[in-house]
């Protein structure tokens, strides 16, 4: 049974405001608030642009928009313009303030968001919110594990899918395996009628390629696409859509260049994002890289075969339901800050397209359970293959189905995401997670003995900051004590603090466990100066159990 | 044709007579310069009409539109007899004085509409050049038709017109060019009984065609034809303008083309030396101007100063005063009336230049020959000045002050126009004795608030004081031509307060790159910022470095010099860039800051107002020679032959303005023991080894002193002397150096004096600064320093070797002594002698100076819009009024500048600004990180 704390909810905000992809991720977790709280009223907040696919998702009752676009260019006006901006935010909040929402989730880590929640004046908060001086919060502890597990240096780290995560913030714990997303009659006719119009010869497999991305870096090249689009058709005879947004046609165009038009169809432009839903569904699998379509496909049932290139990583985004294909190159340089450009990056010629060919092949005679055979080994190199999965908790992961190739960082992921589900989740270990079954042996005798030092420094200081809180505890009860004596205190207390943080950058392993405990200490809001000081003693208290545990699970 | 065409024939005559009688050569020849430049620009252009043309030498011919008789003298050469017509009585007199007896030239006074007094069939030949095109096409079709009834049959009409594109001109205006279609020119003589025998362009030394405009000029030539049924004059020009002139109306653009044409042509004058016509032209174009678009003022202001005609100062008068006291109202505010009449008719009247002359309006002034109402019709040009001057929006209860009242019409016409709240100047005494002794006044005399003769500005505060809002200032230009100065510290006192309010200029200002005025760029700034500016600091200081190291490159002088004059250059272009990331309205050089001349003018002709405040001596350090005529303004810490100086450079207005301290860095402090053992002595001195400096304090050598600064020998007994080897300190430790010591030196700087400058005029930074951190100082002598310091009682002064050895030893002994004194020179700078003190007294010259340029730019400033619409009480008005008064825009980056997260609670408003903010920066860094799509 997971942990909860705020299990009935009645009238409920979510703050999903910038991205189509994350608010398909959303889907599951809005379907189990209303597997769990039948009469709850859902109301979703996006930025306009994404306002109409939210009208495809299921279980919301209302959907509102934010046009911070027109914001923007208003604050960019010389004048008026930044009344104009004050103005329109002014109404909005008070329209929102009418709703009287009693809980709010918010995964956005953007501070402005934060400020939005405050002034809406929302007291229960499953994510991000901001305290009334203006400094972010994080109640809600797995929606610090969100904040930890995407900052850069703990990436690698993480194991649990983002979707998850978020889910288990709003105290989810019955949920769809998929992502939601609902297609019209309308679409599907309109689908048929373009498929109609594609003119393919044949019956062969229906396969929608995204060759675009957000991101130029997380951009295979188009050159590589010609050469897959001719591999599967001559392999599989397969019909090809060529699908994305309207800027995204002329790489559709590049890719036909080089292709030949025959049985390929650029349906790129073609589309609303409804429609693409439609296309999506009657497709039999989806080639892609981390984008919006992939998330979509997974939300009408389409299998896809994904690449996670740059700064993509899988197991924190990838394709959210079972037998799906996810690529992640091997390369130290991966996967990198998505907030970085890459002039070069390597990380895509370690997927070659007869590589995909093959696992396009592979999965279309149906879900890959095995590991690869033979037949990849020459092409499977610097790139990790793995399928994805659910275990028995219903967290999503993912398990590698090439070769031989070690894995440093699994047995971090595995012990880690077993530490997680038990300590957040109050849920059962299940074990180590697969990444690190192969050679688990190996991984016990490379046990890293710095890293081992590290463990025993965090828990020292644990231990200290606990018995500095005793003594505080004690002062503060104390009116004789001098008040320099509680600022020595502070000023130690402090001083371990600094030294924690140190060790999680020393260590990269413990990034994850002193990211939690720096979060959990910057998010302590009790005024009563005892219940303060006792609530601090959690956060030494869980820091020195939490790394300890994640000792014994590495081993 | 609805308009009367002797109304336009009337405008004519009126325009025209006025237009003569300001500049005849400027108005009726392009060749201006003197009037045989004109006669040979005749010839050339008779030339040109007159090719092919088979004429006996017998022959008689008309010109139309004669002005002065510049053609005439050509024409006569060809013809046996020649008529001149044209509107303008003033132009004809001018033409028979420049031409002289002739019995074959005579002269017709037109009447606008025909050939009047000229028989039928009378003349062989009919001329006009650059007339037809400034006459109202109404009046030109008349002239057409009357030009076919007095020429012979088959005689000939040659013409000089524009061709080409119509162009939209007021049907009444007597000086904008008009342009015809060739087609309607063609229609038009056809329907007056000519037929067109040839069009060809006129060809002159400079351009006279605008084929972008597609204006051509072109000479036409027509032949009367015989018994042609002649059509109406509203047929003709009905032909001529095709588009018809209501469409001429509607398009009607009413621009302010003379007023434009002597504006510039008083520029020429100036650029040439010939200030007293410049000084006329400039004039000129102030009474005829129509709209604010043109700056003539600071024109005239300019003009001025260089001819220093200031020609206010009458030391005696001739008229005789009547007994117009009596007239004058017994209340208080007309004392100063009384008292100023009283006075002035005790002064001899020796060689007064005041003169009074008869109109038929009434009787009109002149001062040196200059009139101060209008020659000829005062009564109607008052009238037009007022209609032209009040401001659109006036409101009648809004208090007007004239500057200028001379035979008083302007006043009359003013009361007249329902101005109810006047007060009225007249800056010369004798000028207003002649208009009370010659006009009944009291009329106005009862209707006026007040009426302040002479140059008394204790007079005018006290009736500001009285007001409330700030007056429209209205100017009577040739009274403000003759009291610039006194005008300058008129409009200061009028707008004082509500200039810092309703004015905020972004100004910037401009430091050096390295040297002794560094320190003044925050100060400065902070000076600035106090008085309500707008303003930034460019801090060109990073760039000392690079220019110090040319030295080391490039050894030989000529080529570091030139190495270094590139290098400011391409410093001083920084300026430019600065100013088009974030333009500003003024920019204030310090003393030494890097500007290349051609970043100045490029400012200037963006409309920035260029200031510099040159801190130093004007005799040492001479580069102002350079600069100065690229100022609009300089500041001077010299006086008296300084100011003559930097005028002659050709400066625009230059002010003495001396230096000061900032209380907030120059302060009073609590030293530690350990401070006082590093820093203190019973005498120092901080500052540069000047020659006088070693002379004076070699001799000081015995006592516990210590020297401070740079550029100090090494020999004995500065060795011992100089303290930390004569390293460059920064201002905390100057402060430091103030407060530890007993007995501060101050000794002005000087490279070939031995000790005191026996002639040192301006006041150095050190006093006050040593004055401001409560520091006990003895300084020399100086010119300018009674009028800031009680000498003997704030400061003490030393005028010798001898006598500052005398008040070492006395004020070593009495400390008590120099604490008192310390402390009264500290209150006296910080009240009087503070950059903010400073910083206000030279925005008030500039922002009373530029009043309405830049009231104009404060008005269309887009914040101005914002601050009318955020809701009056709110926090976000009370965040926006606080950015402006911090002198920033109220941009969302300013409203969020003093929100400090993390100190209490944040309210609504700063949460919701907060947000925007962040909205924004994400947006950006979106952008930043390449993405394409969300």
């Amino acid at each position: 049974m997971m942990k909860k704390r705020y299990p009935h909810k009645s009238n409920v905000l979510l703050v999903n405001i910038t991205r189509l992809g994350d608010m398909l991720q959303a889907t599951p977790t809005i379907a189990g608030i209303k597997m769990e709280n039948p009469s709850c009223k859902i109301t979703v907040l996006v930025e306009k642009q994404f306002a109409a696919i939210c009208h495809a998702l299921p279980y919301i009752d209302e959907v509102v928009s934010i046009d911070l676009t027109l914001m923007v260019r208003a604050m960019m006006r010389e004048g008026e313009g930044v009344l104009d901006g004050y103005d329109y935010l002014s109404e909005f909040i008070e329209d929102m303030r009418k709703r009287c929402f009693d809980y709010c989730l918010n995964m956005s880590s953007s501070a402005y968001t934060a400020l939005l929640i405050s002034l809406l004046g929302i007291d229960r908060s499953g994510g991000w919110t901001a305290d009334n001086e203006g400094y972010r919060r994080i109640q809600s502890e797995w929606a610090r594990l969100f904040a930890t597990s995407v900052f850069h240096q703990n990436r690698i780290y993480n194991s649990l899918n983002l979707v998850d995560i978020f889910r288990c913030s709003a105290d989810v714990a019955k949920h769809p395996n998929h992502l939601l997303m609902e297609v019209t009659p309308d679409d599907a006719s309109y689908v048929e009628a373009l498929i109609r119009e594609g003119g393919f010869v044949g019956n062969g497999p229906l396969i929608a390629i995204q060759s675009g991305a957000s991101q130029m870096k997380r951009q295979w090249d188009p050159v590589y696409f010609g050469e897959l689009v001719k591999r599967i058709r001559a392999d599989l005879g397969a019909r090809i859509v060529l699908i994305g947004s309207p800027k995204e046609r002329a790489l559709a165009e590049q890719i036909t260049a080089i292709s030949g038009l025959e049985n390929v169809f650029i349906a790129a432009g073609h589309t609303t994002i409804g429609q693409l839903g439609a296309l999506l569904k009657v497709c039999d699998l989806l080639v892609t890289g981390d984008t919006g379509p992939m998330h979509m496909a997974t939300a009408v049932g389409t299998p896809v075969v994904a690449m996670f290139l740059a700064s993509a990583y899988g197991f924190e985004t990838g394709p959210y339901s079972a037998d799906n294909i996810v690529l992640q190159p091997i390369i130290g340089c991966g996967p990198c800050n998505p907030n970085k450009a890459c002039a070069r990056p390597d990380c895509h010629s370690t997927m070659s397209p007869e590589l995909i060919a093959k696992l396009v092949s592979l999965r279309m005679a149906g879900p890959v359970t095995a590991l690869l055979d033979a037949e990849f080994r020459s092409s499977v190199t610097g790139v990790h293959v793995y399928r994805t999965l659910f275990d028995e908790n219903g967290f999503f992961d993912m398990e590698p189905i090439s070769p031989g190739y070690f894995d440093p960082v699994g047995k971090f992921r595995g012990a880690y995401r077993a530490l997680w589900l038990e300590e957040l989740g109050g849920l059962p270990a299940s074990g180590v997670s697969f990444t690190g079954r192969a050679s688990a042996s190996k991984l016990a005798a490379r046990f890293d003995p710095e890293l081992a030092d590290g463990i025993a420094e965090v828990s020292r200081c644990a231990s200290a900051g606990l018995g500095l809180i005793a003594r505080l505890v004690r002062v503060i009860g104390d009116t004789s004590a001098p008040p320099s004596e509680l600022g020595a205190l502070s000023d130690q207390l402090t001083a371990i603090d600094r030294e924690v943080e140190a060790l999680g950058f020393h260590h990269g392993a413990l990034g994850p466990v002193t990211r939690m405990f720096v979060f959990g200490k910057e998010n302590l809001e009790l005024e009563d100066a005892v219940d303060l000081a006792r609530e601090m003693g959690n956060v030494y208290e869980a820091l020195g159990r939490r790394v300890e545990r994640f000792a014994a699970l590495l081993q | 044709m609805s308009r009367d065409v002797k109304v336009l024939a009337e405008a004519m005559r009126r325009d025209w007579n006025r237009r003569v009688a300001h500049d005849y050569l400027f108005w009726m020849s392009d060749a201006h310069a003197d009037l045989e430049a004109m006669w040979v620009a005749g010839e050339r252009d008779i030339a040109q009409l007159f090719q092919d043309l088979d004429l006996p030498q017998t022959a008689t011919g008309v010109e139309l539109g004669c002005g002065v008789g510049r053609l005439i003298k050509a024409a006569r050469k060809r013809l046996g007899r020649v008529i001149g017509l044209d509107v303008s009585q003033e132009a004809l007199t001018k033409a028979r004085e420049l031409l002289g007896e002739d019995d074959g030239v005579e002269f017709s006074l037109g009447n606008g509409i025909d050939f009047n007094g000229i028989g039928t069939g009378a003349v062989d030949f009919v001329y006009s050049f650059a007339a037809i095109s400034s006459i109202p096409t109404q009046v030109v079709a008349h002239y057409f038709l009357d030009t076919y009834r007095i020429l012979r049959p088959r005689g000939v009409f040659r013409m000089q017109l524009y061709l080409g594109s119509e162009q939209p001109v007021d049907p009444a205006d007597t000086l904008h060019l008009r342009c015809y279609p060739e087609d309607g020119l063609c229609s038009a003589l056809a329907l007056a009984g000519f037929a067109v025998e040839w069009v060809r362009p006129l060809a002159l030394p400079f351009k006279v065609s605008f084929e972008e405009l597609s204006i051509h000029a072109m000479i036409v030539s027509a032949r009367r034809l015989d018994d042609v049924k002649l059509a109406s004059a509203d047929d003709i020009e009905r032909s001529l303008l095709p588009s018809g002139p209501e469409s001429s109306d509607q398009a009607g653009i009413i621009t302010d083309l003379e007023a434009f044409m002597t504006s510039r042509h008083a520029e020429d004058l100036y650029a040439q030396g010939d200030y007293e016509r410049a000084r006329e032209a400039a004039t000129y174009a102030l009474q005829v101007t129509r709209s604010s678009g043109i700056d003539i003022s600071d024109l005239l202001e300019r003009i001025v100063s260089k001819s220093g005609a200031e020609l206010s100062k009458l030391d005696h008068q001739k008229i005789e005063v009547a007994e117009q006291l009596t007239k004058i109202p017994a209340t208080p505010q007309f004392q100063q009336l009384r008292n100023a009449i009283a006075a002035n008719r005790q002064r001899s009247s020796a060689s007064s230049t005041v003169e009074v002359r008869r109109t038929k309006d009434g009787p009109v002034i002149l001062v040196g020959g200059m009139h101060l109402d209008h020659a000829t019709a005062p009564r109607e040009a008052a009238r037009v000045w007022v209609e032209r001057s009040l401001p659109i929006d006036y409101q009648c209860t809004t208090p007007v002050v004239v500057f200028g009242v001379a035979a008083g019409y302007h006043v009359e016409a003013l009361l007249d126009h329902g101005v109810r709240r006047l007060i009225v100047i007249e800056p010369n005494a004798e000028v207003a004795c002649a208009a009370l002794s010659s006009r009944d006044m009291s009329h106005v005399l009862t209707q006026v608030e007040a009426f302040i003769v002479g140059e008394d500005l204790q007079a005018l505060n006290t009736i500001l004081k009285s007001l409330d809002g700030t007056p429209v200032l209205l100017t009577r230009p040739p009274s403000y031509a003759l009291a610039v100065g006194y005008h300058e510290s008129v409009k200061v006192a009028l707008y004082r307060e509500a200039m810092f309010t309703q004015l905020q200029p972004k100004i910037a200002v401009l430091g050096p790159m390295m040297g002794g005025t560094l320190p003044l760029l925050p100060s400065v700034g902070r000076g600035i910022a106090a008085n309500r500016g707008r303003v930034r600091a460019i801090d060109m200081q990073s760039f000392g470095a690079g220019f110090s190291a040319l030295a080391e490159f490039a050894r030989d002088p000529v080529r570091r010099a030139l190495t270094q004059n590139r290098f400011l250059e391409v410093v001083s272009s920084l300026v430019i860039d600065q100013y088009h990331e974030k333009p500003f309205d003024i920019l204030i050089c310090l003393a030494q800051a890097p500007l290349a001349i051609s970043t100045l003018e490029k400012l200037r002709e963006q409309g920035v107002i260029t200031v510099l405040w040159f801190v130093e001596d004007y005799l040492r350090f001479t580069y102002w020679q350079q600069l100065a005529s690229h100022f609009d303004y300089v500041f001077t810490i010299q006086r008296g032959a300084a100011i003559d100086a930097i005028k002659q450079a050709g400066a625009g207005r230059v002010h003495y303005l001396p230096l000061a301290c900032d209380p907030q860095v120059h302060v009073k402090q609590s030293l530690s023991l350990e401070e006082v053992e590093r820093w203190g002595s019973q005498v120092s001195f901080v500052g540069a080894g000047y020659y006088n400096r070693q002379q004076m304090f070699a001799a000081l050598a015995h006592y516990p002193f210590k020297i401070w600064g740079t550029e100090w020998p090494e020999g004995k007994p500065f060795d011992i002397l100089v303290q930390e080897k004569g390293r460059r300190l920064t201002a905390e430790e100057y402060v430091k150096i103030f407060n530890a010591t007993a007995v501060n030196l101050n000794l002005h700087s000087s490279t070939e004096k031995d000790g005191v400058d026996p002639f040192g005029d301006f006041v150095n930074p050190r006093t006050f600064e040593l004055a401001s951190s409560s520091a006990f100082q003895l300084v020399d002598e100086r010119q300018l320093l009674p009028e800031l310091f009680k000498c003997g009682e704030e400061l003490i002064t030393f005028s010798s070797t001898n006598d500052l050895k005398d008040k070492i030893n006395h004020y070593l002994k009495n400390p008590d002594e120099r604490v008192r004194i310390a402390d009264l020179a500290r209150q006296r700078t910080v009240t009087d002698h503070t950059y903010a003190t400073r910083m206000r007294q030279m925005l008030a010259y500039i922002y009373s100076g530029h009043h309405s340029e830049l009231m104009n730019r404060s008005s269309k400033s887009p914040w101005v819009p914002l601050m009318n619409r955020v809701p009056s009480g709110s926090e976000l008005e009370s965040r926006c009024k606080t950015a402006l008064e911090r002198g920033e825009e109220p941009t969302l980056d300013a409203l969020v500048s003093d929100i400090v997260v993390g100190n209490g609670k944040l309210t609504e408003t700063e949460q919701k600004l907060m947000f925007m903010y962040h909205v924004r920066k994400q947006t950006s860094q979106r952008g930043n990180a390449g993405e394409t799509a969300p």
